[in-house]
């Protein structure tokens, strides 16, 4: 019996009274401090879905939480200190112009000048015409990867992705944390 | 990160998350990842550095066709 997806019983009790603990210390940017005795959501197993295809005619997707957006996209709530579980769809193939970072968890300055180091777009592009992979997906997916809850990525963020990606004809996906 | 490679495995697709947080991969299992010694914001290579990207990248690729066991870790060579 779980509380919400994935989430193990009794979790939201444990989390709101950490983050009734917390919470002055989220708001002071003390992030290291507000941690350390977060309820982090653990497993004790793993599991694995083979590939369909080989990586030369697979269609790859790619997901980073390095929080970029694209000019007419909202920025990522960075200063919010519970966080943002929104995400963003980044077409492809690329190359980009216009990106912008807002993540406040993280020193963005290396994805500033090039998205590659946290969103390898044009990595994949060139794997794809020198076919090592089939092709890229036509859309990606950009995140923020930080927020208090993760009730709401988990109830509408990663249903939402994982539909749009299969509509998308994906059959793999690379994600990027940062 | 590792919440949605759950998810979309348990969908049917195939991920492979390229880590440099090894505590977050010892928590959530994710079905494969490719640790790599890179600082926040650097995950796949320093801006500029394409071979470094797209070495962290086949290899991380290379992961995804050749896993065999959920929950599968590997380490890069490149550090």
């Amino acid at each position: 019996m779980n509380d919400t997806k994935g989430l193990p019983p009794g979790w939201y009790e444990r989390y709101e009274a950490w983050l009734e603990r917390s919470r002055p210390l989220l708001e002071a940017h003390e992030g290291a401090a507000a941690f350390r005795d977060y309820p982090w959501v653990t497993y004790d197993d793993s599991l694995l879905t083979r590939p369909e295809r080989p990586l030369g005619a697979s269609r790859l997707a790619l997901v980073t939480s390095g929080g970029l957006s694209l000019p007419g996209q909202p920025p990522f709530r960075e200063e919010d200190p519970l966080g943002d579980a929104t995400f963003r769809w980044i077409p492809g193939p690329g190359p980009l112009s216009g990106w912008a970072i807002h993540h406040g968890h993280y020193d963005p300055a290396a994805a500033t000048r090039d998205y590659n180091a946290v969103f390898p777009l044009d990595i994949v592009r060139r794997l794809s015409e020198e076919g090592t992979i089939g092709s890229t997906a036509a859309r990606h997916v950009s995140c923020m990867g930080y927020q208090t809850d993760p009730g709401p990525w988990l109830e509408e963020s990663v249903p939402a992705i994982t539909a749009g990606l299969k509509d998308e004809g994906a059959d793999a996906v690379l994600l990027v944390p940062v | 990160m590792g919440l949605l490679a759950r998810h979309l495995e348990a969908a049917g697709l195939p991920t492979v998350v390229i880590a440099n947080l090894p505590q977050a991969v010892e928590r959530l299992r994710p079905p494969r990842a490719l640790t790599v010694r890179a600082p926040r914001g650097q995950t796949v290579g320093p801006a500029g550095d394409v071979d470094r990207q797209s070495s962290v990248v086949r290899r991380a690729l290379r992961l995804l066709a050749e896993a065999t066991s959920p929950g599968t870790v590997a380490a890069y060579e490149g550090g």
